[in-house]
């Protein structure tokens, strides 16, 4: 206990903590209703392992002499090549757009971020079409060259390259932003003082920058590590067998869903060894600096680089924003010019965009509030309470993050026929994926958030009779209503693109945006798929842009 | 014990704000069916059907194995009506299960009786031969094999192009063959397609597009796919494959229709299930689609190589549905995808 009190002191403020403890809301219905919470949260998990390793030894035998390894191989590999390769997108383009005098350099700091609000399997769409066998480019070129038609190929965008250049292109932004961050915030000091000392601007940034970034960096690396692994849209469009498309074949193929529950239990554990390694790898790596002393700083000049510069930028934003919106405008142009094609669009969709749209909007806008609400018991104890217990708790509902969307929605069905058959088959079932999937976005949101207040402000109110749901509507929720606000864009945001709970949960006439683009996208029906992905962009971007000005918190304090 | 009335009431209204706006937002309206089909060739008909008025219909896609264990999963309270297959054998399945209930109308009993359920629990709507679709400018027509059975021959390795075998038509062909050779005979010829590299794409629509684009010179599907991709524009022919004297014919399958046992919409969905077997909804399949229609006054579309003009693969389709689970076995034990 001692030793714990000591931490929570360093942590809070000297004082303030010890008194906390008694004065905070952290009452005994606070811990109840945190602990209901994590456990809900982390039921799904438990279940499924509890499946899978009563599936029997021979479904693991099987599986290891038959699908495994392939798998392993291809999830790992896809894994490591996107993440190194995002690192090596996205920290040199920070680095260019914020300590460079690149010209045009703030506008392109906000161009570089936006491909997130492009769905990687929507780029895959788009990447197929031009890059694919007889696509776009593939034909110009043979007609270019004067080729005989099919004589002429490009290499197979269906291969690891191909799939790693889409995820890598649409994912590279979650470095670059963190990587942003940290050099906004980071102490210029430190590198004039090894400019003083006579390093050139590029040992400055590898021997002084680089390794300050590292926390920023591997934060970002973890999320497009975390992305590489959970993606089914992509990787099933290029046709990557990776164990998310594997259960996914196995849950729509197989009546006997033993070996899908292997399988996920295999790739939640790769998932958690994945968050682990990233935890030991901050927890030794620590990084101190004071706060008061930033100031402007004088640009590195880049001379003669500057077209080079200018060059690296215009490629990665031509590549992963102007020809995929390019393409959509394009395709939905057509479609509206096409009769046929409108008429099209209008038939597969079954009631147009609209309807698929509401469901969108709405069930990510329920989830998003539902993990708002049910996240802030959770928020609290993680804020307040540096116990062991509270630190279980806390990681028992990360669980979500282990669990990528084919293994939401097994183990969602596993638990639903189980204990609540009367939720199979409503658009319920789909909410609920959701907010075990999310609510871990919108407790580290909360967390953060409730950091930054006070306990001596709860104390107050709780010395003036104030009882503790009192406090935390009249004294912490105005302070907290940023983060409140921050938390449920995130979850609305990743909500409105999560593609395979959807695709497997969703019951009849409950068709989402992202259904209504990888359904026509995986048949080659690019015409429909467009004016869907358009508006689901569309949708995401008013989420975005408030995620991407609130605070300096992502490093985009505005365009000035 | 304080904080558990606490945290009964949180989660009641945890799972109320769960519940009550999605399970307004879900509610279905009139007819909700269960396609297992590929969504651009049942869109038609269900448009139709529309169009005629009366019976709003809401269309649940996906593969056709999904929505089956979905209608099992669903048991005694179905949100479905009408459970629509690629594949006879999955109907079956759903049958033997109880997860259907019998309709004998009229236009059900004009279907042959080899196309349906006996006791008229599910109904073949459309039929379809399973076939070899070439790339004209990659092979000549002298070199396309002529048996199923020489996709495995090295010759070909990497050159197929075939639907994984979580695709309800490939499965039931794959059972087809278990009944007529023997397991272990179906067991080695799927390692050696296997170890050739034959090439299991999502789909048949990718198998039939890949084929068109000449990333695969070869692949096996059901003979519509043939005809979309050549009325698509693709240099691409035909085999009807094992049609010699020795050979054991062309696989024949049926898309069909089954009533989910406690529909909710009972007279919609025996409604629509005459509809499927009416003259328009057949010219539909026919036209559209290039299908077998199997009512008879229904001609198949010119063209076509028609039902009686090619030899079939003698094998009933109610007794591959009784061996699907031994066939499914059997494909997870050699590890095809």
């Amino acid at each position: 206990m001692a030793i714990d009190r000591a931490s929570t002191r360093e942590w809070a403020g000297a004082g303030a903590a010890a008194r906390a403890r008694e004065a905070s809301p952290l009452s005994r219905e606070w811990t109840g209703a945190a602990a209901v919470v994590a456990l809900l949260m982390a039921a799904p998990l438990a279940y499924l392992a509890f499946r899978a390793i009563t599936g029997g030894p021979e479904t693991w035998r099987l599986l290891w002499s038959t699908r495994l390894p392939g798998l392993l191989v291809n999830t790992l590999g896809l894994t490591a090549v996107v993440t190194a390769a995002s690192i090596l997108l996205g920290v040199p383009l920070a680095w260019l757009v914020e300590r460079t005098d690149l010209p045009g350099r703030r506008l392109w700091r906000w161009i570089l971020a936006l491909p997130l609000v492009i769905p990687p399997y929507v780029g895959a769409v788009i990447y197929t079409s031009v890059f694919g066998p007889r696509g776009f480019l593939e034909v110009t070129l043979e007609s270019w060259l004067g080729r005989e038609p099919f004589t002429f190929h490009l290499p197979s965008i269906y291969s690891l390259w191909g799939t790693a250049l889409v995820l890598v292109l649409f994912t590279y932004p979650y470095v670059y932003l963190l990587a942003l961050a940290v050099l906004r915030t980071l102490n210029r000091s430190l590198e004039e003082a090894a400019r003083a000392c006579g390093h050139r601007p590029w040992s400055v940034f590898f021997r002084v920058t680089l390794p300050l970034m590292r926390p920023g960096i591997a934060a970002g690396a973890l999320l497009v590590a975390l992305y590489a692994l959970s993606d089914f849209g992509a990787v099933s469009l290029l046709r990557y067998q990776t164990f998310t498309y594997s259960i996914y074949l196995q849950l729509t193929g197989r009546y006997d869903r033993t070996a899908a529950a292997a399988l996920s239990l295999v790739l939640a554990a790769i998932t958690l060894s994945v968050l682990w390694m990233e935890a030991r790898a901050r927890g030794r790596a620590q990084y101190y600096q004071t706060a008061s002393t930033w100031r402007p700083f004088r640009p590195v000049p880049l001379g003669g680089w500057r077209i080079a510069g200018i060059a690296a930028v215009a490629l990665v934003a031509a590549a992963s924003l102007l020809l995929p919106l390019g393409s959509l405008v394009v395709w939905t142009a057509q479609g509206l010019v096409d009769r046929s094609a409108v008429a099209a669009v209008w038939a597969g969709t079954a009631e147009g965009l609209w309807r698929p749209a509401l469901h969108s909007v709405a069930a990510s806008a329920v989830a998003a509030t539902e993990s708002v609400v049910l996240a802030l018991p959770l928020a609290y104890l993680a804020a307040r309470d540096r116990t062991p217990r509270g630190r279980v708790l806390t990681w028992l509902a990360q669980a979500g993050y282990a669990l990528p969307g084919v293994v939401v929605a097994l183990s969602m069905v596993f638990l639903v026929n189980r204990f609540l058959p009367w939720l199979y088959g409503t658009a319920a079932i789909v909410v609920l994926a959701y907010v075990v999937r999310f609510l871990p976005q919108a407790l580290q949101a909360e967390e953060a958030a409730l950091a930054q207040v006070s306990p001596n402000l709860e104390e107050a109110a709780r010395s003036l009779g104030r009882r503790a749901w009192q406090t935390l509507l009249a004294v912490v929720a105005p302070l907290i209503s940023g983060g409140l606000l921050t938390a449920w864009a995130m979850v609305f945001l990743t909500a409105l693109k999560e593609l395979p709970a959807t695709l497997l949960l969703r019951p009849a006439g409950f068709d989402t945006l992202p259904v209504r683009i990888w359904m026509p996208g995986a048949e080659g029906l690019y015409a429909q798929a467009a004016p869907a992905a358009l508006v689901l962009i569309v949708c995401s971007t008013l989420p975005m842009a408030l995620l991407l000005t609130r605070g300096g918190r992502l490093g985009l304090p505005g365009v000035s | 014990m304080r904080w558990l009335r606490w945290a009964g009431i949180l989660l009641a209204a945890a799972l109320a704000l769960v519940t009550v706006p999605a399970g307004v937002l879900g509610q279905s309206r009139e007819l909700v069916i269960y396609s297992g089909r590929g969504e651009p060739l049942i869109q038609p008909v269900v448009q139709a059907y529309r169009q005629r008025g009366g019976v709003n219909v809401v269309v649940r896609s996906g593969p056709a194995a999904q929505l089956a264990n979905a209608i099992l999963e669903e048991g005694s309270s179905p949100r479905g009506d009408v459970f629509i297959a690629n594949d006879a054998a999955t109907l079956e399945v759903l049958r033997l299960r109880g997860a259907l209930q019998a309709y004998l109308s009229e236009r059900v009993r004009q279907i042959p009786a080899a196309l349906r359920a006996g006791d008229g629990a599910w109904v073949g709507v459309s039929g379809r031969g399973r076939v070899i679709m070439y790339n004209t400018r990659l092979l000549a027509e002298r070199d396309v094999p002529k048996s199923i059975f020489d996709l495995a021959d090295p010759r070909w390795r990497g050159k197929v192009a075939v639907a994984t075998t979580r695709n309800e038509s490939v499965v039931a062909h794959i059972a087809a063959l278990r009944l007529l050779k023997g397991e272990d005979f179906t067991r080695s010829f799927l390692r050696r397609l296997k170890e050739n590299q034959v090439r299991t794409l999502p789909g048949h629509t990718q198998v039939r597009q890949a084929v068109g684009k000449g990333e695969f010179p070869l692949g096996f599907v059901n003979h519509y796919y043939y005809h979309l991709e050549r009325q698509a524009g693709s240099p691409v022919a035909v085999v009807y494959p094992d049609q010699g004297t020795s050979g054991i014919g062309a696989m024949v399958n049926v898309a069909g229709a089954g009533i989910i046992k406690g529909a909710r919409h009972l007279s919609e969905a025996r409604a629509f299930v005459d509809y499927l077997l009416s003259p328009t909804a057949q010219n539909l399949f026919a036209r559209t689609n290039f299908e077998y229609p199997l009512i008879p006054g229904v001609a198949t579309v010119a063209g076509v190589r028609p039902l009686d003009g090619f030899k079939w693969m003698p094998v009933s389709l109610d007794r591959i549905g009784a061996e699907l689970d031994k066939t499914l076995r059997l494909i997870e034990d050699v590890g095809l995808d």
